[in-house]
């Protein structure tokens, strides 16, 4: 007979009753316990045969007794819930956690702990973009969309308020608090692995796309003239060319820009087949088509197209790709021709017509706005704008 | 008088006392205490003085398989328990007769 057989002729109150004696014990070695409460089963059997099933009394007060006649010290570990156990497993795997930063710390010489505190609120910035991801997959949505980003400003602050223990569940102590928290964040911790899974951290699947193409048409051995991509987007549509206008409105040429470190803008994605596509070029006759690359295709008939390539401005010095407009041309390879600009060439790039022609005055009470034409140092009133200073 | 103070004194001493007889399992010890008049001894007590005794060397255990229910765990004295029993036979008798002395003597 086994003793699950045995155990099967024990009545239900005697083995509920030390059920809970066994908890009131948890804390004891399990050699111990089994030590202690081994072949209660027979005697608490026997016990209420004899004396009814209300001899056996408070499991709580009975473990008591067990523990003060047996000379184990009571209290080690006081009865606790089911929110107390939880509670302790968690501060349990914080401490686990702090004595392993302290660990690497002291492998490393260094504190880590100011580390940890500082990568904190990056964490809280990452688990925001991890949820508006999540969001924007299942939309549809690209993360340089308009409601992505507003989502992202919101999540990210959101975020932060719970890392700051503004917003349930942050800050407080409460076991359902901390065990929401602990499974939102593994959710996001997730998440951000399904992103890396499925490569979505390039970007939409619109750039990807776009990169990919691009990658295609660099890697048949011919060179891109820009190693690094680059780009603009504005209101989500790729820029390839930029035309400034002045304050009274005339088009620019020849302006250089600059980001607010002082790095030239440069918008260039060699080639563009964005215009191509858009303004349908002459065909290729068919003994050059099979000498060139075919770097862009139309996406509805499939036939190739030439692409257009951007050309630099020069300081004497070096190209640059941040003065505007680029002058432009269509040309049947990606590379650039150091020749393009000889003199007597019949095609070379030229500044493609603006979009528009003139644009509306502009003014900003007390700027005195710049002109090419006229030094703004030498004689600011000559400005064209400053017509409009009070 | 409340005896649970005084119970747990001589606890030690009377279990021992009565395993030295013949092995015996748990509460058939709890049983045999209540009869000859400990009426006030507590299960958990005795079970607990078990494991005390067991832990310090002075009881040995064995497991006895039932046929009809759960195994039952039985007690035996050792030779370090029956020397711990005599030597606390002597400390109880040296010490009841001095109280009852004491006592003799006030009421005199």
């Amino acid at each position: 007979m086994t003793t699950t057989d045995a155990e099967a002729n024990v009545a239900p109150e005697v083995r509920l009753f030390l059920a809970r004696v066994r908890r009131e014990l948890a804390d004891l070695d399990p050699e111990v316990l089994s030590d202690i409460t081994d072949g209660l089963e027979a005697d608490f059997t026997e016990l209420v045969e004899e004396r009814g099933p209300d001899a056996l009394g408070d499991p709580v007060e009975y473990a008591k007794e067990l523990r003060a006649a047996a000379g184990i010290p009571a209290g080690a570990r006081p009865p606790r819930g089911l929110a107390e156990q939880v509670d302790g497993f968690l501060d349990a795997g914080h401490a686990r956690f702090d004595a392993g930063v302290a660990k690497l710390g002291e492998l490393l010489r260094t504190d880590l702990r100011p580390v940890v505190a500082w990568l904190r609120p990056l964490w809280w910035i990452v688990r925001a973009w991890a949820a508006v991801w999540l969001v924007s997959a299942m939309f549809g949505w690209s993360m340089s969309s308009a409601p992505a980003v507003v989502l992202l400003i919101v999540a990210v602050a959101v975020s932060m308020l719970i890392g700051a223990g503004r917003v349930w569940p942050g800050g407080e102590r409460g076991t359902l608090a901390r065990v929401v928290l602990l499974v939102l964040n593994a959710f996001a911790v997730f998440v951000l692995f399904m992103t890396w899974a499925s490569g979505g951290v390039g970007g939409s699947e619109y750039d990807r796309g776009w990169s990919d193409g691009f990658n295609e048409a660099g890697a048949g051995g011919y060179a891109t003239p820009i190693e690094e991509q680059a780009g603009i987007y504005s209101d989500g549509r790729w820029v390839s060319n930029i035309y400034p206008y002045d304050a009274s409105g005339k088009p620019l040429t020849g302006v250089q820009l600059f980001d607010q470190d002082g790095k030239p803008i440069d918008v260039v994605t060699q080639p563009d087949c964005t215009s191509t596509t858009a303004a349908p070029l002459p065909p290729l006759a068919v003994d050059e088509l099979d000498m060139a690359e075919v770097a862009c295709t139309d996406e509805m008939t499939g036939e190739p197209l030439q692409p257009r390539i951007f050309y630099p401005w020069s300081n004497g010095a070096a190209q640059l790709y941040n003065v505007f407009p680029l002058p432009s041309r269509v040309q049947p390879d990606t590379a650039l021709d150091p020749n393009a600009f000889a003199e007597g060439a019949e095609d070379a790039p030229a500044i493609q017509e603006p979009p528009l022609a003139t644009v509306p005055e502009v003014s900003l009470p007390g700027v005195a706005t710049s002109s090419p034409s006229a030094s703004p140092s030498a004689s600011p009133s000559a400005s064209a704008g400053t017509a409009d200073k009070p | 008088m409340d005896t649970t103070q005084l119970l747990k004194g001589v606890l030690d001493l009377t279990v021992l006392a009565v395993v030295d007889g013949e092995d015996a399992y748990g509460y058939d010890i709890v049983r045999k205490l209540r009869d000859s008049g400990l009426t006030d001894v507590g299960d958990a007590s005795v079970y607990g003085t078990l494991r005390r005794l067991y832990a310090a060397g002075s009881l040995t255990s064995y497991v006895v398989p039932s046929e009809s229910g759960p195994h039952r765990k039985y007690y035996g004295i050792t030779p370090a328990g029956q020397g711990q029993l005599k030597q606390q036979r002597e400390d109880w008798s040296h010490f009841s007769t001095t109280v009852t002395q004491i006592l003799q003597g006030a009421r005199a």
